[in-house]
Formats: C-alpha cells, structure tokens, sequence
C-alpha cells in the first residue's frame, strides 16, 4: 500500500479499461462551507470548558440552534447526515439540565443494543472533564442483576432500546419511580427506523410511556434525531404525538463528494450474464487501498461480507507486511469486542478497508471515510444516500461507488440514474392505529396503571376497546376504572419485533469451546447447519454439529477453497379462511379470501462454491427444522379458465400476476400505512404446491449463473390449477395487516389499478409493476388488463 | 430468469394436460360466513376477530347451573370492616393461645429461640436484643407471580404476639378500588414491629407489596424493617436432604404440619381470586384464607425449628456441612468449627465427611493450630481424598515456613506434581514456583 491523493486515484480509475466503460452517471456533488456558531449563551462554563478540552471550538449552527430551542423547552427532530455531530444536539441539552438539577434524569433509546453501546462510550468520554460526575449506564437485556437496582437510583442518564422499555422497564415502572419522577429529557435517535409495524409497536410504547410519566407527574421533553427521509418530522410528530419542531439546517461543512454509478460488464451475451457486482466491487476497492484510501464496501448479504473480506485480505496477503490486518470484516453476529475493536480501528486509522452489512449504515461511530462502495442496490433511495454518506469528509474529496448485481431492481435503478438522483428518499409509513397492535398495547397499558375514564390512548375509542376486554374478564371495570384482572405479564406475549427468539452462540471447538461468534435465529438454518463454511472475518470454520435445542453451533476451523450456501424453499399453506368474496362454490370471476396461513421456509441442503470462480464443487444434505409461521394471509386466486376469457395464456396470467402482486404489495403498505417488508408476498397454488420464485431467488440466480432450482412440481391432477397472489403479515400471529386488506380490497384494487396505469414507464419500473426482467415484457398491460377485468367482475 | 420462464412453459404443458374448463370443484376448507363484502366491520366486531385468533385461555365463568346465586365474600369469611382514611377494608382475624400445636410445634416455643444465633443464621441479622414481640410474620396472595404493576397483593397475612396470644391480621382486597384502604391498614399494622420474618420475601414479597404502595403514592416502612427472609437458611439446612425447600413440603416433611381439606392448591389461587373479582362468586375465598393462615403459622414453626436444628446438629437429617461453610463464608469466626466437626464425624457419605474436614483444617489453621490442621492434611493426602493438591500444598507451606523441613517439603511438592492435570496450569505454576524455591533454601540451608 503506498499513499496516494483520493483525486490522483479515480483519474486513474477513469481511464481504467475495466471501470470507465461501465460507468453509467458520475455526479458531483460539490463542496459546502460550515456554519459555525459560538458556545451559545447559558452553556455552563463547565462544559464549555469540557468541550475545548475535546478540541471543540465552537459548534455547528444546528448544534447551537438544537441547544438554544432545546432550552426553550420545544420538542426536536434533529436531521443532518452522517457524521454531522448530532448527538450533541442532544448531550448538550441534557448535560445541562442535569448541571442546572443534579436530581434531572434522562432516557435515550435507540434501536439495537450495539448503538447504545456505541453511544455510552461517546457519552463517557464528554462528561469525563466534568467535576461532578454525571452518570450513564446501558439497561438492556444484558445487564447483570445485580447491578440494575444500582443502576435505577444512580444513572442520570439510561441508554436504552425499545424492547427493553416495552417488557423490562415500563411493568415495573414502581422500582423506576425516581426516575420517572425526575424525568426531563427522552431522546429517540434514529428515528427513521421506527416504522412500519415496528414503528406501529413504538408509538404505542411511547404512548405507555407518556402514561407512566403522567403518574409521576413528570413531562419530559423529546429530542429525536433521524436520518435523511422524505417525512422525518411527520414521523417525530407521529411517534411523540405532539409539535415537534425540526432543525435541517446543517452547519457542519462538506468536502466534495463524486458518485459514481457502475454496472459491471456483459461476460456472456446469450444469457445476458454480467460479471458479478462482488468481483467488480472488489477490484474497485483493491484500487483505492492499494493507495490507502480509506474505504468501506457495503453488501447486501452477511455471506458476502466474509466472501469479500477474504478476497480482500487475499489480495493484500504478503508475508511480513501484516497488511491483510487493515482490512476487515463487520457484520451483526460478532462479538461485541471484536466490533468494538474494528470501530477504535476505523477511527485511529488503524484499519483502512472494511467490509460491512447494513450494520454500519446507522450511527456506529467509526469516523470518516474517504471512499465508500456499495455492492448492490441497498433497496432505498434513502439507504442508499446513509451508506454513501459514510464516507465523507469535511474538507477534500470524498467518492461513492454503486455497482449493481444483475437482479432487475439493480439494474433498472443503475440504467436510470435520474431515477434515483431526481426523486426525494421514501416517506417512512406507520400506523399507530393498527388494532390489533394497539389492542396488545392498551393491555400493557392497563397492565402498568390501570386506566381511569376520559383518558386517551391515541385516536382509539378506548372505552369502546376497555369495555370490551373487561367482558373478555381481561380487565376488571369499577365505576369509572379498568383494572388488570388477569394473572399473566402481558408485555412477554408481544414482540415489538418479528423475531424475538435468541441466538445461536458459535463454538469453537478446538480452543474449548469457546464462542467466535453468534447467529441470529432467522438465519441459523442459512448459515450454520452441519457442514457449512462459517467464516468470522476470513477465519474459516466448519460447523460440525448443530445443537437446535440448546441454540449451539459446534464449529471447527478450518482451510477449505470453497464456501457454502445454502438452498432455501418457502411454501405456504392456507390452514383456515375467515373469509370469501365470493363464496366459496359460488362463480363470479376472481376470489378473495382472508384466513390463517402457514409459511415453511425449507433448506433443502447446501451448495459448495469455489473461491473466486463460483464453481459449483458439489452439494451437501441437510436435515434441520423448518421455520414455520403461522400468521394471517389475504388472498386472490383467478381461475386459468376464466382469464383465458380475457386473452390471457397461462404464462401470461401468471406474469400478470406477478406484476400486479408487485404493485400491489406497494399499494397495500401505502394503504396500511406499513413498510413492504412488514407484508411476505408468495405466488402458486399452495394445493398444488407450487410458488413462483421469492425475489431472493433473484439474487441467487444472479451470484450462481446455472444455478439448480429444483421447486417441487407435481401434476396437477383434476382439480386444475388456480394461481393465487398472497399477501401475509410477515409476523408470527400477524398483526392484523391482511385482514384489513381483505375489508378494503376494492379499495386495494382500484389503487393498484391507478398506480399501474398512471406510471409514465413502458415496460414497467420499480414504481409500477416492478423492473423490466422481473417481470415480462407484457407484464405491465397485462397487469392492467387483468386488474380491470377482477374490478369488472365486482360490479 | 430463463429458468423461471422454463418452469413457466413446464407449468402450462403440466396444466394443459388436465385442464377441465369450467370445472369449479375446490378442496379449500369450508369457508365460514364472512362479513358483508364491502361493508368495514365495527370496531367490536374487529375487535371481536382479533380475538378469536388469540391463544388466550379464558378465566372460566362460574357455571350458572351449579348455583343459582353465589354467595357473598361476608357469608363465607367472618371478618369485619375497618375504617381507614382512605375508606373501609375488610379484616379477618383470629387469636391463638401461645399453647396452640401447629404441627409438632407450640406456637409460643418462639419465644425460646436464640434470637442472636438465628439472626446470624438468616443473613447475619442483629437479632441480640430481639423479643418475639418485635416480631411480625407475613405472607402475601396475589393474582399472579410475574413481579410487576399488573400483578396484585390481594390477601395480606400478618401474624405476631401480644399478651401471651398470637394474633393473625388477614386484611383482604375486596376490590381493586379499595386497595388505599388495604394497604393503609396493613401499614397500620406494621408500624410498631421492627423485624419481619417472610419465606421468600426478599425477592418477591417485599418488592411486590412496595410497589403496591408505590402504585398507590402511600409511604410504607417495609424496607425500614429488619428482613429475616427463612427461605436461605432452610435451603442451606436442608437443599440435599428434602426433594425441594418450598414451605409445604418443610411443613409436612419436618413440622408434622398436615394441611386440611380446605386448603388450597398454591396455583390455584390466583384464578380463584379472579372469578371472584369477575363474577363476586366469594366461594372458596375462605379456603384461600385458610391457606394464608397456615403459611404465617407455619412461618413460626419454621423459625422455631431452624434455631432447634441449629442446636441439634444432626447431620442424618441437617446438611451441617453447608452451616459451617455459610459461617465461614460470613467470616464468623470459630462459629463453623463445630459444624465441621461434627458433619466430618457423621456426615452420610466420605465425601461430604473429606470436604468437611479439609474446611476444619482452615479453621485449626486459621486459629493457629497447626498441628491439628496439619494432621487432618495428612490424612486426606493419605487418602488422596477431597483436596489432595491443596492438601500437598498446605503441608509443603508448613514444612517450609515453620518447621523448615526442605526435604519433606520438596517431596511432598514432586508428589503432588505427578499428579497436576493439564487443565489445572494455574496450581502447576504455584507448584513449580515453590519447588525452585525450596532448591534455592535447601542449597544454602
């Protein structure tokens, strides 16, 4: 690695044969000087001191501007980009409340355990200058026992997450009461995370938390911080329910910054095969470290992490030089030291290249980079500009690199760069009014304090919902009282997530067992059956034995020149139907039908690929538990018959379909106010057995050209065959998401309708019925033709 | 993709084999009446739905062919109501003579127990000056055993002496409303006692009755009380000797406690309770309080017989060895000692009777009797019984600090060094320190 200008190095890659052609829009975004601010009146001296000390000499303006409204007593939202220094939007208030009233306490949630790690440690060090010690601990599922009592009478300030508040500390809000009395500031980072259903679950804990505080008479203030969104104040205002004022004026200065989007090359034109987005980013990266640029490469998948970590590493291997060791991996499922470890690295330099999922999108501290690569479209516009944003400096030049991987949505967004550059990030959706959600919520509500008449609980006609869990002997009424009644802890049987149930823990067997690393429960049975390749930042290891019960991994490590992947099915059944338009046996064009249904995810066994080539070495059985899901479903199915009636062939119908499902599934979560993630999409007949590939299959089929597929097909003996488009909460149990679609389908089905046909496009785009290649090439019109002919048919 | 569209023309061929026009038999199940197509359910019917598909166990309804009108909670429990200034409470009491058997027990044997020793037994509590009228029992019943805000104290048993009596309180939530008055009568209660004896209090009693009364903003003085919590010093007695320490079983294996035919199940209760609040059907309240009332007596039973095993030390039915550990634990010094002695004299098995030698010798050693203390090392080094390596090592120390026998020391150190596992690098390291060391004293000896 031999230093060199970050401008010297993309002349270079400009002309580079290998880049160049494949560039499809460079954009530069240009340099923007900071607007600074003086220490602003009414900081303590103290802290001003305690400031200069950590090299601050004044503030940006939308640090002082979040100070000084602050102090006034208004609810924020703070949004500025990574690495503008927003936590002292909200430090800063706080440590002067606590410096004005030592008895002042604090809340800060934030979505994952790992970021209020992250956060304590940058809090501990602003306070450290501090004569009178302010105090701020982590509470979450990993705190010791015997320290949480310590912990409620003395933290100052709680670092928390939402799960944490919801089962842990809001039902015994009495141990809190201290705190809660004293409770004046709450601070919500991250606050674009929090919606869809998850964002549903949090308004509902705020609301519980809103209760609580009223019963200790305390009214705290909010200070919500968000990444860049289309609606990131409707979303405060939403969460918090009340006014909260935005501040998205940043005053932190930007160096120049050039995006470049990159579409590798056609290897094989027959098949329309690219080189792999991997291999291409890994070029791109092996460039900028050669010259110690400073660089993070995101992918899509935890597999990919290691995979290019390696390749990485490989490239860099000289005997002596210790240069593999400044490029690492980081994902979820590392031990905290090690990415602890990996973060101190990035920020001291120490390492120059790492490889990261998702993880690294939100605020994990890790300073700035030079150079960012992101292989693979992250799935939003507004992902995407988090990831570019990590890197970014204040003043020189910073560069983000999109390479696309061949799945459709890659390549419509690479091939439409306005697209992408002309239109704001997504609105993020929640619906606070779900009733299923809120009638758990209401039950943790009534659980803490019982509720008296004339409360409210959001919009919700609560002595409407109490009276009604009163005669379902939840609750006990008394005069103008609701009571809990019950013996259980409501709070345990509702997860704000999901997956709630725990981790695996990877052991190595060799060193005694000991822990590498550790699995999240979806994707055990992806990553760690008997056989595979588990890799830890290019350790390999085999997994030997796979304790389903006790969650363990037995691993041992391992040289091997391929890695594993493995091949999953989702099926689905319909268990039971609540409910048909039109009836079952009776004619009449297109069914509806909202039920139970029962979602299998299947790994079937496992493929061993060969480093760099992908060559398919073999494949490997595997014998694990299913996943299964039980949870709501809302279904369409059309009859073969009656569409040929139409002009549509079975191909055609089905392809219809697919586009129509596509939109559809849009339509849906704009209608219930949800993410697309919250709702499973599955096209088949589940009689027959049959599914139409998932959209991971897609992304499969692009790394694995050739790949076997394999979908169990049967003949589909006399009852014929009846495609249905299904729509399923994609939470266990659902949450009441399908049912609501299924009361207002026509609604569903003149939207649909509406976005398809007012969509400028030809041949379909990800804003209609999905990205040409996904779909057919008739797909569009005939989305159109067969989504008016099921309107028709309804009268 | 050129896969997908093959499976797609597979698919057709397949379909076109066996399509039947027209045909509309179907195998989905049975679809039940479904609302009206267009029309948005109610919020009740919703609601209604949403929990039809909960997997909730409903609290059954008392069966209105079983009785036509259930009795009330003043035909089944005969208390009285009392005035508080939060509003009126409901109160069952009864007396006892301090002659009253309970089990195998005179209730008033509680005032012969060595307050001092017991308190030391229970966590190392001051009890030198305690009377047994200082003293206040108390078992709580509750809708549930989830510590939290949902779950409710709704029968307080309190049992103490005055005047040559034993008086147990048993204030009872007739409901939810009256839970001020409830608790203000119990804090009524409490204020003049300064200790409280509970089974299990300290992790579930007395955090949930506190948050009881944080819940309802009233100031108790629970956490003021000197807490004697008899559920550590019985399973320290007695976790190997019974099939578990949960009071009944103590009650029946070692009280001679035999509960009547109007108890009831510890599980049950909380569902009992709730078909009362639901339906204010009082059956079987009063066996909850009778339940309630066994539990604060036999709380008093139970601190008399923990000082008599104390006494007694018989390692056939106490685990004595456990005593002497706790005491040793506690840095009560010499008070082990004869625990020790006797459980290495007549413990059940030789490994219990080893341990409990190998933790005499600390005492003798701690006390300065080496010579005793070196005695019992040999023995076990001999036996190459329970803490051989320790053993090896404290003699080898002996040897070369006081009586300065190099030789015997270095041998005993080779000795105890053929026999280090792998696994134990640490003992092995002290080992080999000692052994260079000797070499070194032995040379200039």
């Amino acid at each position: 690695m031999k230093r060199r200008d970050l401008s010297k190095v993309l002349e270079t890659l400009e002309d580079a044969k290998f880049f160049s052609p494949c560039v499809t829009a460079k954009v530069c975004l240009p340099a923007r000087a900071g607007e600074y601010a003086d220490f602003p009146e009414g900081l303590s001296e103290e802290l001003k001191t305690a400031l200069s000390e950590r090299g601050f000499r004044n503030l940006y303006s939308h640090q002082a501007e979040a100070f000084q409204r602050a102090k006034g007593g208004e609810d924020l939202i703070v949004v500025t980009p990574t690495a503008s220094g927003k936590t002292l939007c909200y430090n800063l208030p706080v440590l002067d409340a606590i410096d004005k009233d030592r008895t002042s306490r604090a809340l800060y949630l934030f979505p994952t355990k790992a970021l209020a790690q992250d956060q304590l440690a940058e809090f501990e060090g602003l306070v450290r200058g501090l004569k009178a010690a302010v105090k701020a601990y982590t509470y979450d599922g990993d705190t010791p026992g015997d320290i949480r009592r310590a912990i409620r009478k003395k933290a100052h300030v709680v670092i928390t997450n939402p799960d944490m508040l919801h089962a842990g500390i809001l039902p015994h809000h009495t141990k809190w009461n201290e705190f809660f009395r004293n409770l004046s500031f709450v601070v919500i980072d991250e606050t674009h995370t929090y919606r869809g259903v998850f964002g549903s679950h949090m308004v509902n804990v705020m609301r519980r938390l809103h209760r609580v505080c009223r019963h200790y008479g305390s009214t705290p203030q909010f200070i919500c911080c968000s990444a860049t969104i289309a609606n990131p104040q409707e979303v405060a205002n939403r969460l918090v329910e009340r006014e909260v004022q935005i501040i998205d004026r940043n005053g932190a200065p930007r160096g120049e910054k050039r995006f470049y989007f990159v579409n590798p090359p056609v290897v094989q034109k027959e098949l329309g095969l690219r080189t792999s987005a991997l291999s291409m980013a890994q070029r791109i990266a092996g460039e900028f470290l050669r010259s110690e640029i400073s660089t993070i490469v995101f992918t899509t998948t935890r597999l990919n992490v290691e995979v290019l970590t390696k390749y990485l590493k490989d490239l860099f291997r000289k005997p002596g030089t210790g240069e593999e060791q400044k490029i690492r991996g980081y994902r979820g499922g590392y031990l905290p030291n090690l990415r602890r470890e990996i973060e101190k690295g990035l920020r001291e330099g120490k390492i120059t290249g790492v490889v990261s999922t998702n993880a690294l999108e939100l605020g994990v501290d890790i300073g700035s980079l030079e150079a960012c690569i992101l292989s693979g479209y992250p799935g939003s516009i507004a992902s995407t500009w988090q990831q570019a944003g990590r890197a970014g400096r204040k003043t020189g030049l910073s560069c983000a690199v999109l390479v696309s991987r061949s799945t459709p949505l890659d390549q419509f967004i690479i091939r439409h760069p306005d697209y992408f550059f002309g239109r704001s990030p997504e609105n993020a959706r929640l619906n606070p009014e779900n009733l299923t959600i809120l009638l758990s919520h209401i039950q943790c509500a009534a659980f803490e304090l019982p509720f008296q008449r004339g409360e409210t609980f959001g919009e919700a006609e609560l002595e409407e919902i109490l009276d009604f869990l009163a005669e379902k002997r939840v609750l006990r009424r008394l005069g103008d009282s609701w009571y809990w009644a019950e013996d259980s802890y409501p709070a345990n049987r509702i997860g704000l997530r999901s997956v709630a149930a725990e981790n695996f823990v990877v052991l190595d067997r060799s060193r005694g067992s000991e822990v590498v690393a550790e699995v999240d429960f979806e994707s055990a049975p992806l990553t760690i059956y008997p056989g595979a390749i588990y890799m830890v930042e290019s350790q390999q290891y085999q997994v030997e034995e796979l304790d389903h019960d006790n969650r363990k991994a037995y691993v041992t490590p391992v040289t091997a020149d391929y890695y594993t992947e493995a091949v999953l099915y989702t099926h689905l059944k319909i268990l039971d139907v609540f409910a048909s338009d039109p009836e079952e046996g009776q004619k009449g064009g297109s069914r509806f039908q909202e039920g139970e249904v029962h979602v299998v995810n299947h790994v079937a066994g496992f493929k061993k690929l060969k480093f760099y080539s992908v060559e398919n070495l073999g494949y490997g059985e595997v014998s694990l538990p299913d996943q299964e899901m039980h949870t709501s479903g809302f279904w369409i199915t059309v009859p073969p018959e009656e569409a040929h009636e139409i002009g549509l062939s079975v191909q055609e119908l089905l392809e219809a379909l697919a586009g129509a499902g596509y939109a559809m599934q849009h339509m849906a979560a704009f209608l219930l106010m949800c993410e697309t993630r919250d709702l499973g999409k599955c096209i088949g007949d589940p009689y027959l057995q049959w599914f139409f590939p998932a959209e991971t299959d897609y992304i499969r089929h692009d790394r694995l050209p050739g790949g076997e597929d394999g979908m169990p097909f049967h003949e589909t003996g006399d009852r014929g065959f009846r495609p249905t488009l299904f729509l399923y909460d994609a939470y266990p149990g659902g949450v009441g998401l399908s049912s609501y679609l299924f009361s207002r389908r026509d609604e569903l089905l003149s939207g649909t309708l509406s976005v398809v046909e007012g969509c400028g496009c030809s041949n379909g785009c990800p804003s209609c019925v999905g990205p040409p290649g996904a779909v057919g090439e008739k797909a569009k019109q005939d989305a159109v033709r067969l989504l008016k002919w099921m309107i028709s048919g309804r009268g | 993709m050129d896969d997908l569209r093959e499976r797609l023309r597979r698919l057709q061929r397949a379909y076109g084999a066996t399509r039947k026009p027209g045909r509309q038999a179907d195998e989905a199940p049975e679809a039940p009446e479904g609302p009206p197509a267009s029309k948005p359910a109610s919020i009740r019917e919703q609601l209604e739905r949403i929990e039809q598909r909960s997997s909730r166990r409903p609290i059954p309804r008392a069966g209105s062919s079983e009785r036509a009108k259930p009795p009330r909670l003043e035909e089944v429990l005969h208390g009285r109501e009392v005035t508080t200034p939060f509003g009126a409470c409901y109160e069952v009491k009864a007396a006892y003579r301090e002659t009253f058997r309970h089990g195998d027990y005179r209730i008033g044997a509680f005032r012969d127990v060595d307050m001092k020793a017991l308190g030391l037994f229970c966590g190392g509590v001051d009890g030198h000056d305690a009377r047994a009228e200082d003293f206040l029992f108390m078992d709580l019943e509750t809708t549930g055993l989830s510590l939290g805000t949902g779950t409710y104290v709704f029968l307080v048993g309190l049992g103490y002496f005055r005047e040559r009596t034993y008086h147990i309180h048993q204030i009872f939530l007739r409901n939810f409303g009256e839970e001020p008055a409830f608790l203000c009568h119990a804090q009524e209660i409490m204020a003049p006692f300064r200790h409280l004896v509970t089974f299990n209090g300290k992790s579930f009693d007395i955090p949930l009755l506190e948050a009881r009364f944080t819940m309802c903003s009233q100031p108790e003085t629970l956490r003021e009380l000197v807490s004697w919590d008899l559920l550590y010093p019985a399973r320290r007695l007695w976790y190997d000797r019974l099939e578990d320490c949960r009071l009944e079983t103590i009650e029946r294996e070692r009280l001679g406690v035999a509960r009547e035919g109007q108890d009831i199940a510890g599980d049950q209760i909380p569902r009992t309770y709730f078909r009362y609040v639901h339906d204010g059907d009082a059956r079987e309240m009063d066996r909850i309080v009778y339940h309630n009332a066994v539990d604060v007596l036999t709380m008093t039973a139970l601190a008399i017989h923990i000082d008599e095993s104390l006494k007694e030390m018989n390692p056939a039915r106490t685990n004595l060895f456990s005593v002497g550990k706790y005491y040793e634990k506690q840095g009560i010094q010499g008070m082990g000692t004869e625990f020790f002695e006797a459980a290495s004299r007549e413990g059940p098995s030789h490994q219990e009777k080893d341990r409990a030698l190998f933790h005499l010798a600390m005492q003798h050693r701690r006390a300065g009797r080496f010579e005793d203390a070196v005695c019992i090392w040999k023995g076990l080094v001999q036996r190459e019984g329970y803490g051989f390596l320790a053993c090896c090592m404290e003699i080898a120390k002996h040897l070369e600090h006081r009586t300065r026998e190099y030789d015997q020391a270095l041998d005993l150190v080779l000795h105890a060094l053929e026999r280090v596992g792998p696994e134990e690098g640490r003992v092995r390291a002290d080992l080999e320190k000692r052994l260079s060391r000797l070499k070194r004293k032995k040379g200039t000896a």
